[in-house]
């Protein structure tokens, strides 16, 4: 039975993580997360990469549903497993109905290492802000851009140094007026994605089915469980 | 109008879209100024400043702009739409109802939204901005206070789904649904359509504004997406 993993690079160190703690032996292909502006480019690039997966029987996505970026996907010749989330912040904090909770909470804003190394990620929205239009103009745009974001929460997924970190967002979060806050990850999906059992926390899609619009949303509506 | 200022109006129309794209802001200000003076129509300045806006979107979506830089050109954009109001020859269209606008509940991304009833506003249309994290039912109140017969749902996070399709229940519900076009915007497709019952999706800001204002001066149009 061979395994790949097709992932976002956003999320590299944590399936790199859940790799080491559950043992498999999996390549991972990792997907460029700058391609999260616009989900027809983002699955675009993941069909082209899924099509190009010869001789495998199982391809783990490890992405959220990223703005229906995956919908339509499939394979003719392996089976697609796909985690319940709407975006890969579940990933981090390990369950869909935790991420779902916090959001309902206050309007939070999530980051991990993974997000700064983005090439858009928002702390480089706000330093190119500052170059190309002075401070003030920048405070201007991202309030338009955090106007209703109250919090900043990092998530020590343990997949990297939060001390590493913690400076640039304690920082950011005082310029930006927000609240810092830390919370404990948990690789608890992602293990399960890469070692089962895939039960309703996930889709299997046989070889040749597509991820129909539906499917996703029954997965996300699905009563609480945890 | 002579030749020569045809010629004018064609250097300062062109000038004024690329002066968005560079997100210049000095000089849009100064070209727009400049094309009131010659006495051009701020709607044919607004719309070729739109145009430019629209371009920064796309440079946005390719990854080539920053949101910053769309923000940016959305500000300047508001900015000059601001000023031809101020002018004789600002849009009007009395007597039309309000666009009901809102970013829907557990939501709220705005930035879409906000660009768009600039151009809504900037074409003279009236707009009730219900603001982000909107209830059903706060929709519904604002149709039966204002009597309008657009409502225009913002998401961009997949809960928001739910939140578009409790709002058209509800609408049905309160027997109004058949009054009112419902349009969807930000992450959508033909399928969120469906699953919501809405009567129609946009991606797009600008196709957002022409399909309004096609169902305010024509009544509702065929069902369908609207690019």
């Amino acid at each position: 039975m061979s395994t790949v993993v097709v992932a976002c690079q956003t999320i590299k160190r944590e399936v790199h993580l859940a790799i080491r703690e559950t043992g498999v032996d999996f390549p991972v292909i990792l997907i460029d997360s700058k391609l999260h502006n616009n989900p027809d480019l983002l699955h675009q690039a993941i069909q082209r990469q899924i099509d190009k997966i010869e001789n495998v029987d199982t391809i783990l996505i490890a992405f959220g549903f990223c703005g229906n970026g995956l919908v339509g996907i499939s394979s003719p010749g392996a089976r697609i497993v796909i985690p319940r989330a709407d975006d890969c912040i579940a990933l981090m904090l390990g369950s869909y109905e935790l991420s779902k909770n916090f959001k309902k909470e206050v309007g939070t804003y999530f980051l991990t290492k993974g997000w700064l190394d983005s090439e858009h990620n928002v702390l480089a929205e706000y330093e190119c802000c500052v170059k190309r239009y002075g401070n003030e103009k920048a405070q201007r745009v991202m309030k338009v851009m955090l106007g209703h974001y109250r919090r900043l929460m990092v998530i020590d997924t343990k997949a990297y140094r939060l001390e590493d970190i913690l400076h640039t967002t304690k920082s950011f979060a005082a310029k930006m007026g927000m609240a810092h806050q830390e919370h404990t990850g948990s690789m608890r999906l992602l293990n399960k994605l890469l070692h089962g059992p895939w039960d309703d926390e996930f889709i299997v899609l046989e070889p040749g089915q597509k991820l129909a619009f539906r499917d996703m949303l029954a997965i996300l509506t699905q009563a609480d469980r945890i | 109008m002579s030749a020569k200022n045809n010629v004018e109006v064609l250097c300062v129309n062109n000038l004024l879209t690329h002066a968005i794209i560079r997100l210049d802001e000095d000089s849009v200000h100064y070209l727009f100024k400049q094309g009131l003076e010659q006495g051009i129509d701020s709607l044919t300045l607004l719309e070729e400043a739109r145009a430019g806006v629209q371009k920064v979107s796309e440079l946005y979506n390719c990854g080539k702009y920053f949101l910053g830089d769309l923000i940016v050109a959305s500000e300047i954009f508001q900015d000059i739409a601001g000023m031809a109001l101020e002018t004789k020859m600002a849009p009007t269209t009395s007597g039309l109802p309000p666009i009901i606008f809102g970013t829907v509940e557990e939501d709220i991304h705005d930035i879409g939204k906000n660009i768009t009833i600039g151009i809504l506003k900037s074409k003279g249309f009236e707009v009730d901005d219900l603001g982000v994290d909107v209830p059903a039912s706060v929709f519904v109140d604002a149709v039966r206070r204002t009597g309008s017969p657009v409502i225009c749902l913002s998401g961009l996070i997949t809960t928001a789904y739910d939140s578009m399709k409790k709002t058209v229940s509800l609408l049905d519900r309160e027997g109004l649904r058949s009054g009112v076009t419902v349009v969807i915007g930000g992450l959508v497709s033909e399928e969120v359509r469906q699953y919501t019952g809405a009567d129609y999706w946009v991606k797009d800001c600008t196709a957002g504004c022409q399909l309004c204002d096609a169902i305010l001066h024509s009544g509702p149009v065929k069902r369908a997406v609207f690019l």
